[in-house]
């Protein structure tokens, strides 16, 4: 399948058997050499510790770099909910199947059907992996593993660990990491961020970090660089993501000619803890699962200002349960988010900022009791006190949606490869399983996927099929990359501006989140293809950066990934205006039908679109993967 | 083996478990000690007969002394090195100490109640178990005939003394704060962590600190008060 | 409901390792209530940055109290005042207009200063490397339900799982004992029967690796588990001394 050059190297043969197939088709690099090869691993989180581990396991040499102090701390860290996985222990009808079915139709029929049937093989095996290396999941008296259900499927396959699902699975591939830590197969590098991507030949040969301790600059070369560097979601300043998310590393391999796909798809979560005031600096995530038990509504009239207790019932609108009977509160993310929006830009928004609506738990409290929704929910109560200071067995909780998921990311090929040879992309960072919408659990099941089970077989396939000359740090192509890098932090602290990185970011993403939030439309994109470029301006004019670069420096830090995320957000308006339909996350208001459901267009924009950097201010080439349902129908998605 | 036996001495679980089952002879001892000492409040038959059964088989005796002699020195040594070790490792102290109310007085004293008990051990037998246990500092003056009254007329002669008096009150206390850390800690220490139990545990050891403290002192709070009100006389 | 109050900080300010530290003291304005401790200094760096001044340093990254990034000592408590909350958790209600805040590092030889309210914890790293994991390559597993867990196992392995690598027990501890975290990982994997092959190992060279990170020896102070944001129980390092004793007369 070729477009522009774009070529996904799905395998031929029936679905359920191309990963086996492709299995066995690719090429085994031998034991004794595999010590020869030296792979870079950017990042730590589930998709870096496990592919990590895993390689060293097989014996190649693996350098791993993070951000954080330590690699147990990256972002998959904060995971609530669960990881899906097919196993049917449940016997209520799950499979392979089914997996992938759901996850097809909940990502709205945008993302590659086979890469996503293979993340439903291997869900199984990732149980079995993790159960293995001590991960302790919710049992039952039998001792056998719970499940609970999650959003957007009928069945239960969700496995658990308490509130901390991601955690206990980041732990658990942390530990495997450390482990070859000492078996002697894995350098860490902590307190590293990628800064560039070397490319040598046409082929990734290394990366240039900045050791964040020093502020020095360190080159290092390998055979391959796999980037596993997570989402971009903190492009809209406010986010559930953690404060060191960022788009840097996806944004320089861009730079260096990686496409980065389908920019547009972000997941804006329905129940976060709302705004409170401007010095607000991230937005906490409460678990989907309230939505079980919680009924969320606003008051029928704007004017409404009594206290939410004395408004009687004939005075709320219940409006998911009204507009999508049979799903109710649990509809999935994108259209409760959106439907959120609504209400408040119809001026039915509640609290002080007027940008939140309730979740209530009177009714459940009076049907089941206090015990009862104690111990369901017990801790994010607990949480959600410490952090509003309401007492929502009281008063109902006030909810809104924020940034928490991308979707897009740098585009990749079957085996997890970009368009650049050698650079493989895993994890949040790459574009390819989750369409245009993610399921809840299907982020964490595909980071550990990527790592455990694809990247192990593909990355040996490209090295046994690569001729790869030697390369080393005093290569041209390493100093360029480093004398760049230096020239930009040597840039952003000479320019001694007035306001700080912080202000530019909450500037930045509060335009984003306006305009290519949770509903666009053409004019606002158009107005922020003319703002974003003037913020950017504007930052390397009057940025305040203190500090010495060759030192440890966290505004000079947070100013590189600001920087980055200035020029990434123009990609991600480009995509969203080019995409002339609605589909998952991304929602066009021209493209909806007569009562406000998303309007997907097939016929022309059934592909991923992968876009090529041509420089900064100049626009980005698009090329088109189209996308060929061989197995699933493509239908509208319904809640109804 | 000898090497492993070295390295695991070194290590800071090893350490403490040695403090804390050497800590464990003391406690069986003290509390032996407290219950013998009781005795005196009987009278001259029942103390004096009850040193005599101890000293009755000098083999056993002189085994049990030397395990006593062997815990103390283990015990002093091991806690004087893991207390500087300690201090090692807060290089710099806070400004404002960092607590959150559970440790206590009794916790943070250990080292202090415990070289006051090693030096009041030294002391305290060369006030009774050095001594000759017939000579004149066993006999009760004003008591017939200038007759010797053992062990027990040792005891009472030497708590005539306020000053000595308080000084085992005081030392006697410092053991029962010792303990009332130290018995719960030597649980916890070798492993014995009980949902239930635990909390009993602590309780106890704070109900037996204190004991031993009273236990002890009431020997010289004992004697001085009959001497005081009822005179001389036995 | 919010309001406004003004604080006067006294913050450890130490340029790296090798420079002596001090205090130095900051107003900070107009602080919202229902802020959290860590907005509220961002608001101080802002205004330190405007001046042309070099922000507080302090790490942080998720702030919702599951990374163990954040931590300071405040007003002599580790994390501050509120139990079982880390400090990007802690919010400026429990504080009232016109406190003076002590702000200052995690301080303990095992955890080198980095500058002002960053510490090195690299030697958990360490600790865990030596022996804080099972022992099985990707693909070895066995099907999950091959080994059912009894419940109060889980659960508890569960509990000591909770641990986020803060460093606050040791903050915490007056002796500087890394012993909360440390037997938090061993309990974890040594109370579940995957983890039992390599129990003795496990407990024997994690306790080697503490003891070399200069570490203190516990004296069961209990105050690291007062400190500890997730709660972590001293029942743990119970057992982690039970299980150490087992392996130093059997193993
Ligand atoms: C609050 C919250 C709850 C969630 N709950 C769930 C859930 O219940 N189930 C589910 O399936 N998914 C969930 N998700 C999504 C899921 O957690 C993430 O998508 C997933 O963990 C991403 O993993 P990753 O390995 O791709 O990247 P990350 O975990 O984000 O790791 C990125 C790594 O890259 C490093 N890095 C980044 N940039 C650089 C650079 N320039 N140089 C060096 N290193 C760099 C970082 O240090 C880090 O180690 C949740 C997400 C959030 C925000
Ligand atoms: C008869 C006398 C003594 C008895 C019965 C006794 C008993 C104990 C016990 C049971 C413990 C608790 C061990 C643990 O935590 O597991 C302990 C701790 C301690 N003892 Fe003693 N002890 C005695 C004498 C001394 C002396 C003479 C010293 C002086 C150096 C001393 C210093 C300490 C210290 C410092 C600790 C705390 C060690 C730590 O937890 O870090 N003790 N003692
Ligand atoms: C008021 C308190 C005490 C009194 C009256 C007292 C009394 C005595 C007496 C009479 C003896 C001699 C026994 C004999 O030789 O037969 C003795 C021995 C001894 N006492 Fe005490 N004692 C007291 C407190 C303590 C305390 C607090 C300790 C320890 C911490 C202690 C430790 C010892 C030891 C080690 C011996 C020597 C035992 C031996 O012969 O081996 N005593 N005590
Ligand atoms: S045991 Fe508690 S205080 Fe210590 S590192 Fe773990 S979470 Fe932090
Ligand atoms: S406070 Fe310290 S002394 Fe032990 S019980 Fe906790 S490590
Ligand atoms: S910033 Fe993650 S725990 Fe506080």
């Amino acid at each position: 399948m070729t477009s522009n050059g774009l070529d996904s190297k799905t395998p031929s043969g029936p679905m359920a058997e191309k990963w086996t197939r492709h299995k066995f088709d690719m090429k085994l690099v031998n034991p004794a050499n595999k010590r020869k090869y030296t792979v870079i691993v950017v990042g730590t989180g589930l998709a870096g510790a496990s592919a990590s581990a895993t390689l060293s396991e097989l014996g190649y040499k693996v350098k791993t770099f993070c951000i954080q102090d330590s690699p147990r701390r990256a972002h998959s860290i904060a995971a609530q909910g669960g990881i899906n996985a097919a196993k049917n222990y449940q016997n209520d009808g799950d499979s392979v199947y089914r997996l992938f079915y759901d996850t097809i139709k909940g990502g709205d029929f945008r993302s590659r059907e086979a890469n996503v049937h293979r993340l439903a093989e291997v869900s199984v095996n990732i149980i079995d992996q993790c159960v293995a290396q001590g991960v302790p999941f919710a049992r039952e008296y039998g001792g056998l593993l719970d499940n609970r259900s999650f959003g957007g499927a009928q069945v239960s396959r969700t496995f658990y660990a308490r509130g901390q699902t991601g955690q206990q699975l980041l732990l658990g591939a942390y530990s495997a990491l450390m482990k070859e830590v000492t078996a002697g197969g894995v350098t860490l590098f902590p307190r590293r961020e990628m800064l560039d991507l070397v490319v040598v030949d046409g082929r990734a040969r290394g990366i240039v970090v900045r050791n964040l301790l020093t502020g020095k600059l360190e080159s290092h070369a390998g055979d391959a660089v796999l980037l596993c560097t997570g989402g971009y979601g903190n492009v809209f300043y406010l986010s559930t993501n953690a404060k060191a998310c960022n788009v840097t590393a996806a944004w320089r391999t861009h730079k260096k000619g990686a496409y980065f796909a389908n920019a547009c798809y972000t997941q804006i979560h329905p129940t976060c803890i709302p705004v409170h005031g401007d010095y607000q600096s991230k937005l906490t995530l409460m678990s989907e699962s309230l939505r079980n038990d919680g009924r969320i509504w606003v008051p029928k009239n704007p004017e409404d200002k009594r206290p939410p207790h004395e408004i009687p019932e004939a005075d709320r609108d219940y409006y998911l349960e009204r507009k999508y009977p049979s799903f109710g509160n649990l509809a999935p993310r994108d259209i409760s988010s959106r439907s959120a929006k609504e209400q408040c830009d119809a001026g039915r928004g509640v609290g002080p900022t007027r940008q939140a609506v309730y979740l209530d738990f009177r009714d459940a409290i009076e049907r089941l009791g206090k015990d009862v929704i104690e111990a369901r929910y017990g801790n994010l109560f607990q949480m959600y006190e410490r952090i509003v200071d309401d007492d929502p067995y009281k008063v109902p909780m006030m909810i809104f949606p924020a940034s928490h998921y991308a979707m897009g990311g740098l585009w990749v090929d079957y085996n997890l490869m970009s368009n650049l040879p050698g650079l493989h992309v895993l994890g949040e960072a790459n574009f390819s399983d989750h369409g245009a919408n993610r399921l809840g659990a299907s982020a964490l099941m595909q980071g550990l996927a990527d790592g455990y089970f694809v990247i192990p077989y593909t990355l040996s396939h490209y090295l046994g099929s690569t001729k790869l000359e030697p390369v080393d740090t005093n290569h041209a192509e390493f100093k360029k990359a480093e004398e760049e890098a230096r020239a930009r932090i040597d840039k952003l602290l000479s320019i001694k501006g007035k306001r700080t990185v912080d202000e530019f970011h909450r500037q930045l993403g509060l335009l984003c989140w306006d305009k290519c939030g949770m509903a666009r439309d053409e004019k606002g994109l158009k107005e922020a293809l003319q703002e974003i470029p003037a913020i950017r301006e504007e930052f390397w004019q009057n940025v305040t950066v203190t500090g010495a670069g060759e030192d440890f420096n966290q505004s000079l830090e947070k100013a590189g990934r600001v920087a980055d995320f200035l020029e990434f957000a123009e990609l991600l308006v480009t995509d969203a205006l080019h995409r002339e339909e609605s589909c998952g996350g991304h929602f066009r208001v021209e493209h909806q039908t007569e009562d406000g459901e998303a309007k997907r267009d097939d016929e022309h924009f059934a592909y991923v679109g992968a876009w090529e950097f041509k420089g900064v201010d100049a626009a980005p080439e698009l090329h088109k993967e189209p996308l060929v349902f061989e197995e699933v129908h493509l239908a509208t998605r319904s809640y109804k | 083996m000898s090497a492993k036996f070295g390295t695991l001495l070194g290590t800071s679980v090893v350490k403490k478990q040695i403090v804390a089952l050497t800590g464990l002879i003391g406690v069986g001892f003290i509390i032996g000690h407290v219950a013998g000492n009781s005795l005196i409040l009987f009278g001259p038959e029942a103390i004096n007969g009850y040193s005599d059964m101890l000293h009755a088989v000098p083999e056993l005796l002189w085994i049990a002394r030397l395990i006593l002699v062997a815990s103390l020195v283990l015990h002093v040594y091991f806690t004087i090195l893991v207390t500087l070790e300690n201090r090692a490792a807060r290089v710099d102290r806070y400004a404002l100490q960092a607590n959150h109310g559970e440790t206590n007085w009794a916790k943070k004293t250990m080292i202090y109640t415990g070289l006051l008990v090693f030096f009041f051990i030294l002391f305290h037998l060369t006030d009774f178990t050095f001594p000759d246990k017939t000579g004149p500092d066993t006999v009760l003056t004003g008591s017939e005939g200038e007759a010797s009254y053992g062990l027990y007329g040792l005891v009472w002669n030497s708590f005539l003394s306020v000053p000595r008096s308080l000084f085992y009150i005081l030392a006697v206390c410092c053991v029962g704060l010792h303990l009332s850390h130290g018995i719960q800690s030597l649980f916890q220490t070798i492993g014995f962590f009980h949902d239930r139990y635990t909390e009993k545990i602590r309780l106890a050891s704070n109900v037996l600190g204190a004991l031993v403290a009273l236990g002890f002192s009431l020997v010289p709070i004992f004697v001085i008060l009959r001497h005081y009100t009822f005179g001389p006389d036995v | 409901m919010s309001t406004k109050i003004n604080l006067t900080l006294k913050v450890w300010r130490q340029k790296n390792a090798q420079t002596p530290g001090h205090f130095e003291t900051y107003q900070a304005r107009d602080i919202d209530t229902d802020a959290s401790f860590l907005e509220m200094l961002d608001v101080v760096n802002a205004s330190l940055e405007r001046e042309g001044k070099e922000p507080i340093a302090f790490d942080h990254d998720c702030r919702e109290g599951i990374c163990g990034s954040c931590g300071a000592v405040v007003n002599g408590q580790a994390h501050g005042p509120e139990r079982e909350t880390t400090l990007c958790q802690l919010h400026m209600r429990k504080f009232r207009n016109g406190d003076t805040v002590t702000i200052e590092p995690w301080r303990a030889k095992g955890f080198p200063l980095i500058k002002d309210l960053v510490v090195d914890r690299s030697a958990f790293d360490r600790i865990i490397a030596a022996g804080g994991f099972i022992t099985v390559r990707t693909g070895q597993a066995p099907e999950a339900h091959a080994t059912p867990v009894p419940k109060d196992k889980a659960d508890w392995a569960m509990d000591a799982a909770q641990c986020i690598g803060c460093g606050a027990c040791v903050a915490a501890c007056p002796n500087a004992s890394a012993m909360l975290f440390v037997s938090a990982k061993v309990t974890h994997l040594n109370v579940l029967p995957q983890g039992q092959p390599e129990k003795t190992r496990r407990v024997l060279n994690m306790v080697a690796q503490m003891d070399k990170e200069g570490f203190g020896n516990c004296s069961n102070h209990y105050e690291c588990e007062a400190a500890c944001p997730k709660g972590i129980s001293v029942k743990n390092i119970a057992k982690m001394n039970r299980d150490h004793l087992v392996a130093s007369i059997a193993g």
